[in-house]
């Protein structure tokens, strides 16, 4: 009977330090979340990159951890590629998906976030069905498919809390694409051609026009003077004449590029919107 | 019964050997941080010092962990981090000693960091609590930097004096420096800040005159020439019938050389004024290391 007590006890002991190895991982992995909650993202990967997962589920929280870290350090490509590795069987695969997806959108790959959002097999009623409809529909108006994006917003529920001011936010978005005026860089040109400074005006840029044309119809005017009181040939004119001319020519091709500048700003600030309005949601539901 | 107590004896022996187990573990952890440091390896040490906070149960092994942790962080120059990191410590339990290096650390990574309010009011809980304690005298080279760093001159002018005069080894070299530098935080030594409303002021009614109370003359005797040669181009320009011209051209340049020059009397005033109070505070923070090193060779 004693030694048989003995041996149990011995058994026990001996179970609970064969499983110690694999709790110091667990522990590590608790450390490292320990070390995210405190910011210290440098730290926690430097952890995690030294944790040797020992089962699936500590490699994708490894995976999950990592990618997670590394999106908060803004580092979206190998963030959403590790996100992409953790497995279907985890309780993180769901966020890592949507997470990954939203990385590469950001980092204009909204092919591959649409190709990983339809590989969800979710129940359009559910919150994250709904969830999948509506980033799916972001990347519609990012990549500015509006016909694609009117069908994805024909489902919009408008009945979950973590998005509803979300969907209505992608609405607003879509109409401002819809009726953002398409100027041309050639009327614009044009218009510069025949009034200095309109075709600044065309675009948006107001004062830059009416401050262009000042300054080019004050060196006009110098030029005229000295045409008028020295005549053609006066180097007082030649010389004022081309300077004026130099800047007349640049703000021709200034009111150009500044219709391409004007669209490429309307584009980027809309795009962050869409991300920005598709990135509140992941943040409300998964955290 | 004989069995219970051999059962009893060998969970009493089994745990005994997992509470010195943790004590033990804790060394080893330590001796591997400390070890790291010493490698000059503060990354990795600091991560190992914030993990024996992590893990260990005991108030003491903490404490110790997160103030090595901070002196990792200081190696690294993060001292805003070690300075937040340390305040975890602030209500522990350990020995008087251990607090007042707590508290030295905190007030020395809050004056590094560039936070003097902070480095001041914990120099202050410093005295309030610690006033008796033998190494005191370790904050006074802090306590002094950070009166400098604030412009608070009179503060530092008393706590120098108290400084060198109850050191255990004021000796003559340190009383001169002593001297010197009461005489270089004399009211009429320190640099009195030029201001940029009153440099844009002069500029307006007198051009250059605004970059000369800057401390600018050839910048601002060069914008005057400048405003007078555009003066005179617009007056050469209408003497010949140019009208326009000599609107466009001549006034033209004349109302971008005299509002750039209000413009650049009012920076240079406030530029010139920082630089001069920051050389001004280095060479009093360089007398105050040389008082430090003085008592320091007794």
């Amino acid at each position: 009977m004693r030694l048989f007590s003995i041996l149990i006890l011995f058994c026990f002991f001996g179970l609970i330090s064969t499983d110690l190895n694999a709790g110091d991982k667990t522990k590590e992995l608790d450390f490292a979340r320990h070390l995210i909650n405190r910011n210290e993202l440098n730290e926690a990967l430097f952890v995690l990159e030294t944790i040797e997962p020992q089962s699936l589920s500590m490699q994708d929280s490894v995976f999950h951890l990592s990618g997670w870290v590394l999106y908060r350090q803004m580092k979206l490509k190998p963030s959403a590629n590790l996100l992409l590795k953790v497995s279907e069987n985890s309780p993180f695969y769901l966020k890592s998906r949507f997470f990954s997806a939203y990385n590469f959108s950001h980092i204009n790959q909204a092919q591959k976030a649409e190709e990983i959002l339809y590989g969800l097999k979710l129940d359009a009623k559910t919150m994250h069905g709904s969830m999948q409809n509506f980033q799916l529909s972001g990347l519609a108006l990012l990549n500015r498919d509006f016909d694609g994006f009117e069908k994805r917003a024909e489902k919009f529920t408008g009945s979950f809390h973590a998005f509803v001011s979300e969907e209505k936010n992608m609405h607003r978005h879509y109409q401002r694409l819809a009726n953002a005026p398409n100027r041309s860089p050639f009327v614009a040109g044009l218009l510069s051609t025949a009034i200095p400074g309109l075709g600044k005006i065309y675009a948006g840029k107001t004062a830059e026009g009416v401050v262009g044309f000042l300054y080019i119809a004050a060196m006009g005017l110098t030029a005229f003077d000295f045409y008028r009181g020295s005549g053609p040939q006066s180097a007082l004119f030649i010389s004022t004449a081309s300077i004026a001319g130099i800047f007349y020519i640049g703000n021709i091709w200034g009111s150009v590029t500044t219709v391409n500048r004007q669209n490429r700003e309307f584009n980027h600030e809309i795009n962050q919107r869409i991300l920005f309005d598709m990135h509140i949601p992941l943040r409300n539901a998964f955290n | 019964m004989r069995s219970t107590s051999v059962f009893c004896l060998i969970c009493i022996f089994l745990c005994a050997t997992h509470s010195t187990d943790a004590a033990s573990k804790n060394d080893t952890l330590f001796q591997t941080a400390d070890s790291l440091f010493e490698a000059g390896d503060y990354f990795v040490a600091s991560i190992e010092y914030e993990r024996i906070y992590y893990f260990s149960e005991d108030p003491r092994y903490r404490f110790l962990a997160n103030l090595h942790k901070a002196r990792a962080l200081k190696q690294k120059g993060e001292f805003a981090r070690a300075r937040n990191d340390l305040q975890r410590s602030v209500t522990a339990r350990v020995e008087e000693e251990l607090r007042f290096q707590l508290f030295y650390e905190m007030a020395f990574c809050a004056y590094m960091s560039g936070d003097f309010s902070d480095a001041l009011s914990l120099i202050r809980q410093i005295h309030h609590y610690f006033g008796n304690h033998p190494d005191i005298g370790q904050i006074y080279l802090t306590q002094a930097l950070t009166y400098l760093r604030l412009e608070s001159w009179d503060e530092l002018r008393n706590h120098a004096g108290h400084w060198v005069e109850n050191h255990e080894y004021a000796n003559e070299k340190a009383k001169e420096l002593l001297k010197a530098l009461s005489a270089k935080i004399e009211t009429e030594n320190i640099p009195s800040p030029t201001e940029p409303k009153k440099a844009r002021m002069w500029s307006t009614f007198l051009p250059g005159s605004g970059h000369l109370y800057a401390g600018e003359p050839a910048w601002g005797a060069l914008n005057a020439f400048s405003q007078a040669f555009s003066l005179g181009i617009a007056g050469v320009l209408i003497w010949n019938g140019f009208y326009i011209a000599a609107g466009t051209g001549g006034l033209g340049m004349f109302q971008s050389f005299y509002f750039g020059g209000i413009r650049q009397a009012g920076e240079l005033a406030e530029r010139n004024s920082r630089s001069e109070m920051e050389q001004f505070k280095n060479n009093v923070a360089h007398l105050l290391f040389s008082i430090e090193n003085a008592l320091k060779a007794r």
